[in-house]
């Protein structure tokens, strides 16, 4: 998913950070808020940053033959939406392009917006949506996780057919061979994130149910 | 089927999808679709490097040290969680 330094055109890596800025700047205040009003919230908080933190860390192979690694976004999600979980995002991306040479700085607002808006923003809606339609919630959490990282790797692949292919009419066949490559590798991992919350999320329920019960209120049905 | 049946049902099918995936692909360089940018369309010239990159083993080291900070976290949490039920309990 992490654009590699200098493969996007100066314009659009431009353009990325302006998108992404408002979100990191949001999701700022958002986490001031929490620290300062909820400290209760703060363990979740942790929590949604180890999770980004350790899934994103894990580089697994794929049936594709290339290796690719899942994002974690989805846990920071469900809790606490779209803005915290493009800090957390940023904290990660960081750390990667400062100290593994993976991603970049010119490519950071195209990874941020990817990885910390985009796959979460989906992912945000459709959760909302499972929860009034009482949705139970192990399919909830499932699809949740899946969502965040499929649409991140969508996104991914938008970007980079719009970098190299805008300007020569070749956008689609570019958003083609990327989307194969991204979403067949990216599926077995997006599934194995999913099951992953799914029984973190149903330990919670049981040990903890004071930190889960306002996102996962009870009495959903399939 | 108890409670902890499903949760080893969970992990179960977790390592069977990504041994699967080492096994159909004993070739994998694990180079990653991270590097897919470049492969796609090799014409295309980065014009920024990285303004520093790690050795292989360093690499290894950072990629480590990432997944333990979080490990770390969610096992203080698993941990302190115990103990309060065996408080409670007790």
């Amino acid at each position: 998913m992490h654009i590699m330094e200098g493969y996007l055109d100066p314009l659009w890596a431009l353009v990325w950070i302006l998108v992404a800025a408002p979100f990191i700047v949001y999701g700022f205040f958002c986490i001031r808020r929490i620290m300062r009003e909820d400290p209760a919230k703060k363990t979740m908080l942790a929590l949604s940053g180890a999770f980004i933190f350790v899934l994103s860390s894990f580089k697994l192979p794929s049936v594709t033959g290339s290796s690719s690694h899942p994002t974690g976004t989805g846990f920071s999600t469900m809790f606490f939406g779209v803005g915290v979980t493009s800090v957390m995002s940023l904290i990660v991306l960081i750390f990667q392009a400062l100290l593994l040479a993976h991603g970049g700085f010119t490519t950071m607002g195209a990874n941020v917006f990817s990885m910390g808006v985009a796959g979460p923003f989906v992912a945000y809606i459709v959760f909302k949506a499972m929860t009034k339609a009482k949705v139970c919630t192990p399919v909830k959490v499932f699809f949740t996780a899946f969502l965040a990282v499929m649409v991140t790797y969508t996104v991914t692949a938008v970007q980079l057919a719009l970098n190299f292919g805008l300007d020569n009419g070749n956008f689609i066949t570019f958003f083609i061979d990327y989307i194969a490559i991204f979403a067949v590798t990216q599926v077995p991992l997006a599934i194995v994130e999913g099951i992953l919350f799914m029984i973190f999320i149903d330990y919670l329920e049981r040990a903890r149910p004071d930190l889960t019960e306002k996102v996962f209120p009870k009495g959903g049905r399939l | 089927m108890k409670r902890r049946n499903y949760y080893l049902l969970g992990f179960l099918a977790m390592a069977v999808i990504l041994i699967s995936a080492v096994a159909l692909n004993p070739d994998s360089d694990f180079s990653g679709t991270d590097d897919a940018g470049g492969d796609v369309n090799p014409d295309y010239e980065p014009w920024l490097e990285n303004i520093w990159e790690p050795s292989g083993e360093l690499e290894t080291l950072f990629f480590t040290l990432q997944a333990a900070i979080g490990a770390l976290i969610i096992g203080y949490f698993l941990g302190s969680n115990k103990v309060k039920k065996e408080r409670r309990e007790g």
